[in-house]
Protein backbone atom coordinates (compact mmCIF):
# COMPACT_ATOMS: atom_id res chain seq x y z
CA UNK A 1 0.00 0.00 0.00
CA UNK A 2 0.99 3.62 -0.37
CA UNK A 3 1.85 4.96 3.07
CA UNK A 4 2.09 8.57 2.04
CA UNK A 5 -0.60 11.15 2.65
CA UNK A 6 -3.60 10.50 0.45
CA UNK A 7 -5.95 13.15 -0.90
CA UNK A 8 -9.55 13.18 0.26
CA UNK A 9 -10.62 12.47 -3.29
CA UNK A 10 -8.46 9.35 -3.49
CA UNK A 11 -9.44 8.28 0.00
CA UNK A 12 -13.18 8.54 -0.65
CA UNK A 13 -12.75 6.41 -3.78
CA UNK A 14 -10.60 3.90 -1.94
CA UNK A 15 -12.99 3.25 0.95
CA UNK A 16 -16.02 2.97 -1.32
CA UNK A 17 -14.36 0.27 -3.42
CA UNK A 18 -15.53 -3.32 -3.17
CA UNK A 19 -11.95 -4.45 -2.54
CA UNK A 20 -11.62 -2.24 0.54
CA UNK A 21 -14.97 -3.37 1.92
CA UNK A 22 -14.05 -7.03 1.44
CA UNK A 23 -10.70 -6.53 3.16
CA UNK A 24 -12.29 -4.67 6.06
CA UNK A 25 -14.86 -7.41 6.55
CA UNK A 26 -11.99 -9.92 6.80
CA UNK A 27 -9.48 -8.00 8.89
CA UNK A 28 -11.29 -5.27 10.85
CA UNK A 29 -13.82 -6.43 13.46
CA UNK A 30 -17.16 -4.68 13.81
CA UNK A 31 -16.66 -3.89 17.49
CA UNK A 32 -13.94 -3.98 20.13
CA UNK A 33 -15.60 -7.02 21.71
CA UNK A 34 -15.52 -8.97 18.47
CA UNK A 35 -11.89 -8.00 17.90
CA UNK A 36 -10.96 -9.26 21.36
CA UNK A 37 -13.02 -12.42 20.90
CA UNK A 38 -11.11 -13.16 17.70
CA UNK A 39 -7.87 -12.96 19.68
CA UNK A 40 -9.30 -15.17 22.43
CA UNK A 41 -10.42 -17.77 19.89
CA UNK A 42 -6.95 -17.96 18.37
CA UNK A 43 -4.85 -17.74 21.51
CA UNK A 44 -7.11 -19.08 24.24
CA UNK A 45 -7.61 -15.83 26.14
CA UNK A 46 -7.78 -12.09 25.73
CA UNK A 47 -4.47 -10.28 26.24
CA UNK A 48 -3.67 -9.13 29.78
CA UNK A 49 -3.27 -5.35 30.26
CA UNK A 50 0.51 -5.67 29.82
CA UNK A 51 0.10 -8.03 26.84
CA UNK A 52 2.80 -10.42 27.98
CA UNK A 53 0.48 -13.44 28.06
CA UNK A 54 -0.09 -13.25 24.31
CA UNK A 55 2.56 -14.89 22.11
CA UNK A 56 1.71 -12.76 19.07
CA UNK A 57 2.14 -9.50 20.99
CA UNK A 58 5.43 -10.81 22.35
CA UNK A 59 6.66 -11.77 18.88
CA UNK A 60 5.66 -8.44 17.38
CA UNK A 61 7.45 -6.63 20.21
CA UNK A 62 10.61 -8.70 19.76
CA UNK A 63 10.69 -8.04 16.03
CA UNK A 64 10.15 -4.30 16.52
CA UNK A 65 13.01 -4.27 19.04
CA UNK A 66 15.34 -5.63 16.35
CA UNK A 67 14.14 -3.14 13.74
CA UNK A 68 14.40 0.20 15.54
CA UNK A 69 17.55 2.29 15.56
CA UNK A 70 16.09 4.60 18.19
CA UNK A 71 13.84 3.09 20.86
CA UNK A 72 11.82 6.33 20.91
CA UNK A 73 10.19 5.15 17.68
CA UNK A 74 8.44 2.44 19.70
CA UNK A 75 6.58 5.20 21.53
CA UNK A 76 4.94 5.91 18.19
CA UNK A 77 3.23 2.54 17.87
CA UNK A 78 0.62 0.51 19.69
CA UNK A 79 -0.18 -3.13 18.96
CA UNK A 80 -3.93 -3.22 18.45
CA UNK A 81 -7.04 -5.36 18.08
CA UNK A 82 -8.28 -3.89 14.78
CA UNK A 83 -11.93 -2.86 14.94
CA UNK A 84 -14.29 -0.09 13.97
CA UNK A 85 -17.47 1.38 15.42
CA UNK A 86 -18.80 2.57 12.09
CA UNK A 87 -19.67 1.15 8.70
CA UNK A 88 -21.33 3.84 6.62
CA UNK A 89 -18.94 3.81 3.66
CA UNK A 90 -17.06 7.00 4.59
CA UNK A 91 -13.44 7.12 5.76
CA UNK A 92 -12.85 7.04 9.52
CA UNK A 93 -10.94 10.22 10.34
CA UNK A 94 -9.25 11.33 13.57
CA UNK A 95 -9.28 15.11 14.12
CA UNK A 96 -8.20 17.60 16.75
CA UNK A 97 -10.12 20.78 17.44
CA UNK A 98 -11.25 22.91 20.37
CA UNK A 99 -8.84 21.01 22.59
CA UNK A 100 -10.45 17.68 21.83
CA UNK A 101 -9.67 14.65 19.68
CA UNK A 102 -12.66 13.25 17.77
CA UNK A 103 -12.99 10.23 15.49
CA UNK A 104 -15.69 9.05 13.13
CA UNK A 105 -16.89 8.68 9.54
CA UNK A 106 -16.24 11.90 7.67
CA UNK A 107 -17.09 13.64 4.41
CA UNK A 108 -13.47 14.23 3.48
CA UNK A 109 -12.22 17.35 1.73
CA UNK A 110 -11.14 16.36 -1.81
CA UNK A 111 -7.92 18.36 -1.75
CA UNK A 112 -6.94 17.84 1.88
CA UNK A 113 -4.24 15.30 2.77
CA UNK A 114 -4.96 12.39 5.09
CA UNK A 115 -2.37 10.16 6.78
CA UNK A 116 -3.09 6.48 7.51
CA UNK A 117 -2.80 5.86 11.25
CA UNK A 118 -4.38 2.44 11.96
CA UNK A 119 -3.54 -0.79 10.18
CA UNK A 120 -4.51 -4.44 10.27
CA UNK A 121 -1.69 -6.90 9.54
CA UNK A 122 -2.76 -8.92 6.50
CA UNK A 123 -1.35 -11.27 3.89
CA UNK A 124 -2.04 -8.60 1.30
CA UNK A 125 -0.08 -5.86 3.01
CA UNK A 126 -0.92 -3.54 5.89
CA UNK A 127 -4.59 -2.56 5.61
CA UNK A 128 -5.14 1.09 6.58
CA UNK A 129 -8.60 1.67 8.04
CA UNK A 130 -8.29 4.98 9.95
CA UNK A 131 -6.67 8.24 8.89
CA UNK A 132 -5.64 11.52 10.54
CA UNK A 133 -6.40 14.87 8.94
CA UNK A 134 -4.09 17.87 9.02
CA UNK A 135 -5.42 19.02 12.40
CA UNK A 136 -3.31 16.27 13.96
CA UNK A 137 0.26 17.47 14.44
CA UNK A 138 2.40 14.64 13.07
CA UNK A 139 6.10 15.11 12.28
CA UNK A 140 6.67 13.71 8.76
CA UNK A 141 9.95 12.01 9.68
CA UNK A 142 8.33 10.30 12.68
CA UNK A 143 5.39 9.20 10.54
CA UNK A 144 7.79 7.77 7.93
CA UNK A 145 9.73 5.85 10.58
CA UNK A 146 6.61 4.34 12.16
CA UNK A 147 5.09 3.51 8.77
CA UNK A 148 8.31 1.70 7.87
CA UNK A 149 8.00 -0.37 11.05
CA UNK A 150 4.39 -1.23 10.17
CA UNK A 151 5.49 -2.35 6.70
CA UNK A 152 8.37 -4.44 8.07
CA UNK A 153 6.20 -6.04 10.76
CA UNK A 154 3.60 -6.90 8.15
CA UNK A 155 6.23 -8.54 5.95
CA UNK A 156 7.00 -10.94 8.79
CA UNK A 157 3.58 -11.41 10.39
CA UNK A 158 1.05 -10.56 7.70
CA UNK A 159 0.72 -14.18 6.61
CA UNK A 160 0.19 -15.49 10.15
CA UNK A 161 -3.51 -14.71 10.21
CA UNK A 162 -3.20 -13.01 13.58
CA UNK A 163 -6.10 -10.69 14.44
CA UNK A 164 -3.71 -7.90 15.39
CA UNK A 165 -2.72 -4.59 13.92
CA UNK A 166 -0.52 -1.58 14.58
CA UNK A 167 -1.62 1.99 15.14
CA UNK A 168 0.28 5.26 15.33
CA UNK A 169 0.22 6.45 18.94
CA UNK A 170 -0.23 10.22 18.76
CA UNK A 171 -3.10 10.86 21.15
CA UNK A 172 -2.28 13.43 23.86
CA UNK A 173 1.36 13.49 22.76
CA UNK A 174 3.72 13.74 19.82
CA UNK A 175 4.40 10.48 18.05
CA UNK A 176 7.78 9.61 19.57
CA UNK A 177 7.09 11.02 23.04
CA UNK A 178 6.44 8.44 25.78
CA UNK A 179 2.78 7.72 26.44
CA UNK A 180 1.90 9.44 29.69
CA UNK A 181 -1.84 8.77 29.80
CA UNK A 182 -4.17 6.10 28.46
CA UNK A 183 -6.43 7.08 25.57
CA UNK A 184 -10.03 5.85 25.63
CA UNK A 185 -12.16 6.08 22.50
CA UNK A 186 -15.71 6.88 23.51
CA UNK A 187 -18.46 6.93 20.91
CA UNK A 188 -21.35 9.34 21.32
CA UNK A 189 -23.68 6.39 20.90
CA UNK A 190 -22.51 5.52 24.40
CA UNK A 191 -23.99 8.76 25.60
CA UNK A 192 -27.37 7.97 24.07
CA UNK A 193 -27.19 10.72 21.46
CA UNK A 194 -27.53 10.30 17.73
CA UNK A 195 -24.12 11.76 16.97
CA UNK A 196 -21.88 9.65 14.80
CA UNK A 197 -18.53 10.82 16.06
CA UNK A 198 -16.58 9.55 19.00
CA UNK A 199 -14.38 11.50 21.36
CA UNK A 200 -11.01 10.36 22.61
CA UNK A 201 -10.59 10.88 26.33
CA UNK A 202 -7.98 10.23 28.91
CA UNK A 203 -8.98 7.54 31.36
CA UNK A 204 -9.31 10.20 34.06
CA UNK A 205 -11.69 12.22 31.84
CA UNK A 206 -13.78 9.13 31.14
CA UNK A 207 -14.09 8.33 34.82
CA UNK A 208 -15.16 11.91 35.49
CA UNK A 209 -17.70 11.84 32.65
CA UNK A 210 -19.11 8.40 33.45
CA UNK A 211 -18.05 7.19 36.89
CA UNK A 212 -17.42 3.44 36.93
CA UNK A 213 -17.64 3.23 33.14
CA UNK A 214 -16.05 0.04 31.97
CA UNK A 215 -13.73 0.00 29.02
CA UNK A 216 -12.12 -2.62 26.87
CA UNK A 217 -8.40 -2.49 26.26
CA UNK A 218 -7.69 -2.69 22.53
CA UNK A 219 -4.08 -1.48 22.37
CA UNK A 220 -0.86 -2.63 23.98
CA UNK A 221 2.56 -0.99 24.13
CA UNK A 222 5.17 -1.98 21.55
CA UNK A 223 8.20 -2.46 23.81
CA UNK A 224 9.91 -5.81 24.35
CA UNK A 225 11.98 -6.10 27.52
CA UNK A 226 14.99 -6.52 25.24
CA UNK A 227 14.81 -2.85 24.24
CA UNK A 228 16.09 -1.88 27.70
CA UNK A 229 19.36 -3.76 27.24
CA UNK A 230 19.03 -5.70 30.49
CA UNK A 231 21.61 -8.15 31.79
CA UNK A 232 20.55 -11.80 32.00
CA UNK A 233 20.09 -11.49 35.76
CA UNK A 234 17.96 -8.37 35.35
CA UNK A 235 15.85 -10.07 32.67
CA UNK A 236 15.19 -12.94 35.04
CA UNK A 237 14.33 -10.47 37.81
CA UNK A 238 11.78 -8.74 35.55
CA UNK A 239 10.07 -12.04 34.81
CA UNK A 240 9.94 -12.94 38.50
CA UNK A 241 8.68 -9.53 39.63
CA UNK A 242 6.11 -9.39 36.83
CA UNK A 243 4.75 -12.78 37.89
CA UNK A 244 4.63 -11.73 41.54
CA UNK A 245 2.98 -8.39 40.71
CA UNK A 246 0.12 -10.02 38.81
CA UNK A 247 -1.49 -11.09 42.06
CA UNK A 248 -0.87 -7.85 43.95
CA UNK A 249 -3.49 -5.34 45.04
CA UNK A 250 -3.25 -1.75 43.81
CA UNK A 251 -1.90 -0.74 47.20
CA UNK A 252 0.79 -3.40 47.14
CA UNK A 253 1.81 -2.32 43.66
CA UNK A 254 2.37 1.15 45.07
CA UNK A 255 4.57 -0.47 47.72
CA UNK A 256 6.39 -2.31 44.94
CA UNK A 257 6.98 1.01 43.18
CA UNK A 258 8.32 2.54 46.40
CA UNK A 259 10.60 -0.44 46.91
CA UNK A 260 12.04 -0.15 43.41
CA UNK A 261 12.57 3.59 43.87
CA UNK A 262 14.45 2.93 47.11
CA UNK A 263 16.57 0.25 45.44
CA UNK A 264 17.34 2.64 42.60
CA UNK A 265 18.70 5.17 45.10
CA UNK A 266 20.49 2.57 47.28
CA UNK B 1 7.38 1.10 56.78
CA UNK B 2 3.80 -0.04 56.21
CA UNK B 3 2.37 -2.89 58.19
CA UNK B 4 1.93 -5.41 55.41
CA UNK B 5 -0.12 -8.52 55.58
CA UNK B 6 2.06 -11.60 55.69
CA UNK B 7 1.61 -12.70 52.07
CA UNK B 8 2.32 -9.35 50.40
CA UNK B 9 5.24 -8.83 52.77
CA UNK B 10 6.70 -12.14 51.65
CA UNK B 11 6.10 -11.18 48.03
CA UNK B 12 7.83 -7.84 48.46
CA UNK B 13 10.70 -9.57 50.24
CA UNK B 14 11.08 -11.81 47.21
CA UNK B 15 11.18 -8.73 45.00
CA UNK B 16 13.76 -7.10 47.26
CA UNK B 17 15.91 -10.24 47.13
CA UNK B 18 15.69 -10.28 43.34
CA UNK B 19 16.74 -6.64 43.11
CA UNK B 20 19.45 -6.23 45.69
CA UNK B 21 22.20 -7.98 43.73
CA UNK B 22 21.54 -5.87 40.63
CA UNK B 23 23.24 -2.60 39.71
CA UNK B 24 21.14 0.53 40.24
CA UNK B 25 20.86 1.21 36.53
CA UNK B 26 19.33 -2.22 35.98
CA UNK B 27 16.86 -1.62 38.81
CA UNK B 28 15.89 1.68 37.20
CA UNK B 29 15.33 -0.07 33.86
CA UNK B 30 13.21 -2.70 35.59
CA UNK B 31 11.16 0.09 37.16
CA UNK B 32 10.60 1.64 33.73
CA UNK B 33 9.49 -1.71 32.28
CA UNK B 34 7.05 -2.44 35.09
CA UNK B 35 5.68 1.10 34.96
CA UNK B 36 5.00 0.73 31.23
CA UNK B 37 3.23 -2.55 31.98
CA UNK B 38 0.99 -0.79 34.53
CA UNK B 39 2.25 -2.97 37.38
CA UNK B 40 3.34 -0.20 39.74
CA UNK B 41 -0.10 1.02 40.80
CA UNK B 42 -0.22 3.67 38.12
CA UNK B 43 -1.55 3.82 34.63
CA UNK B 44 0.38 1.72 32.14
CA UNK B 45 0.46 2.40 28.44
CA UNK B 46 -2.86 1.30 26.99
CA UNK B 47 -5.35 2.23 24.32
CA UNK B 48 -8.97 1.44 25.09
CA UNK B 49 -12.59 1.85 24.07
CA UNK B 50 -15.39 2.51 26.49
CA UNK B 51 -17.68 1.97 28.11
CA UNK B 52 -17.78 -1.81 28.24
CA UNK B 53 -21.58 -1.87 27.76
CA UNK B 54 -21.11 -0.76 24.17
CA UNK B 55 -18.38 -3.21 23.36
CA UNK B 56 -20.21 -6.34 22.28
Amino acid sequence: MNFGPVSGRELAAQVSSTEFKVHCSRFVAQSPGRALDAIARQFGSRPAPDGHNNPAISEIRRLLATLVKDNAALNGLMITAPHSHWDDGRPIIVRFGNGRYTIGPTDVEPEEAYIPVSFALTSEGPLAYEWADTSIDLAPEEVSATHALVQQANEVFGTKGWPFGLALAFRFKTLFAPQSVSAVEYTFEDLGSNEEDGIILTRAELEQLVPDAGYAQVGWHAFADETEGLSTDASEAVKLIRALAQGMSEQDRHSLRDLIERQTRA
Amino acid sequence: MRDFDAAPQRTLSEVQNALESLPREDVAKIGAILHRDGLLGEEGTVMACGPASHMF
